[in-house]
């Protein structure tokens, strides 16, 4: 095993157990902790047999397994980013109508006194 | 009853002026001034209050659209038979009021828009009039299919139809460009009325016209509306 195989699943145990603690407190969802139990996993799994990608990545059609990995990365950014900019937005909306209520409230709790 | 909507935001220098103006300049028969502070950290909720204004008060600052539909909402529930949106920072004539209100009772528009282009009592700067507002009125055509004179100065009188069928979504200064999608939308009756405009400050620069675009566009991919 390298270095930088040592470190980065050492990295992977890590957030697995994070995302336990997380779990276990209450702070993220059953689905959730699936999902990101299966990312950090599969990571571990890509770092421990670099040809897996290597062959996928023949199988789709691109040079190298380590390209693969960077573009399948980015579009799951791309894609998380957009999320994150539309939950981004929908708060934004409701801080706007609890703004509104209370400055409607507060007018009229002004007129009754 | 005639509700006029003032947005302000951190206005304490000019806010009691304008109130005040408002008051004594304008004859129109009874009206109802709105201030709608939004999220201001100096004086402006209270001198307006003491001008004779009733003030809502965001705790935090939203925006100009955000303060806009506040305003709509309390004139709404007050049953209010039209609205004026009008500015804070003390750039309008409230003399332009009487004329744009009795323009669209008069005619029964649902909506008159102020514009700077249709007399010459405004002096425009040099490079807001040649290059910043062709610019602003092709994109301005292109989100809303209206042709106007002028884009985003903010004086506009609504009707009670044009008041319940206007409801602001967009917080930040976008809420221009919708307000006129929406008067597309519904097929409501508009017409453009000469106002003047008194330049103190420069208003949204060419960052904040970046701004705006991007937000409607942003809307209008994650939303169906």
């Amino acid at each position: 095993m390298s270095l930088i195989q040592f470190f980065l699943l050492l990295f992977f145990f890590y957030a697995v157990n994070r995302v336990f603690f997380q779990y276990r407190l209450g702070d993220v969802s059953v689905g959730q902790f699936v999902l990101w139990v299966v990312v950090w996993v599969g990571a571990a799994v890509v770092v421990l047999k670099p040809n897996l990608t290597s062959q996928l990545a023949a199988f789709v059609g691109i040079g190298r397994g380590a390209d693969l990995v960077v573009y399948a990365t980015m579009a799951v950014l791309v894609f998380a980013v957009f999320r994150l900019m539309a939950r981004l937005e929908k708060m934004n909306k409701e801080i706007t109508v609890l703004t509104r209520a209370v400055a409607l409230k507060n007018e009229k709790l002004k007129v009754k006194s | 009853m005639l509700f006029i909507i003032l947005p302000a935001y951190n206005e304490a220098k000019q806010i009691g002026r304008v109130i005040r103006d408002l008051f004594q300049q304008l004859e129109i028969g009874k009206f109802t001034v709105v201030l709608v502070d939004d999220g201001s950290t100096d004086e402006t909720a209270r001198i307006a209050e003491e001008a004779g204004a009733i003030v809502l008060r965001h705790v935090v600052n939203r925006g100009q659209g955000a303060a806009l539909e506040t305003g709509g909402v309390y004139a709404r529930a007050q049953g209010a038979d039209a609205v004026v949106h009008f500015d804070g920072d003390g750039q309008f004539n409230p003399v332009d009021i009487a004329g744009a209100v009795e323009r669209l009772r008069k005619n029964n528009f649902d909506i008159v828009l102020g514009s700077r282009f249709l007399d010459n009592r405004s002096q425009i700067p040099f490079l807001k009039r040649w290059f910043i507002f062709p610019v602003s009125r092709l994109i301005n055509r292109l989100f809303t299919g209206l042709h106007l004179t002028d884009v985003h100065n903010g004086f506009r009188v609504l009707s009670r139809v044009a008041l319940e069928k206007i409801v602001i979504t967009h917080d930040g200064m976008a809420h221009a460009t919708e307000i006129l999608q929406l008067v597309k939308k519904y097929h409501l009756r508009f017409a453009e009325h000469p106002i003047e405009v008194r330049y103190y400050k420069f208003g949204q620069g060419p960052l904040g016209g970046i701004r705006l675009v991007s937000d409607l566009l942003f809307r209008t991919i994650i939303s169906k509306r």
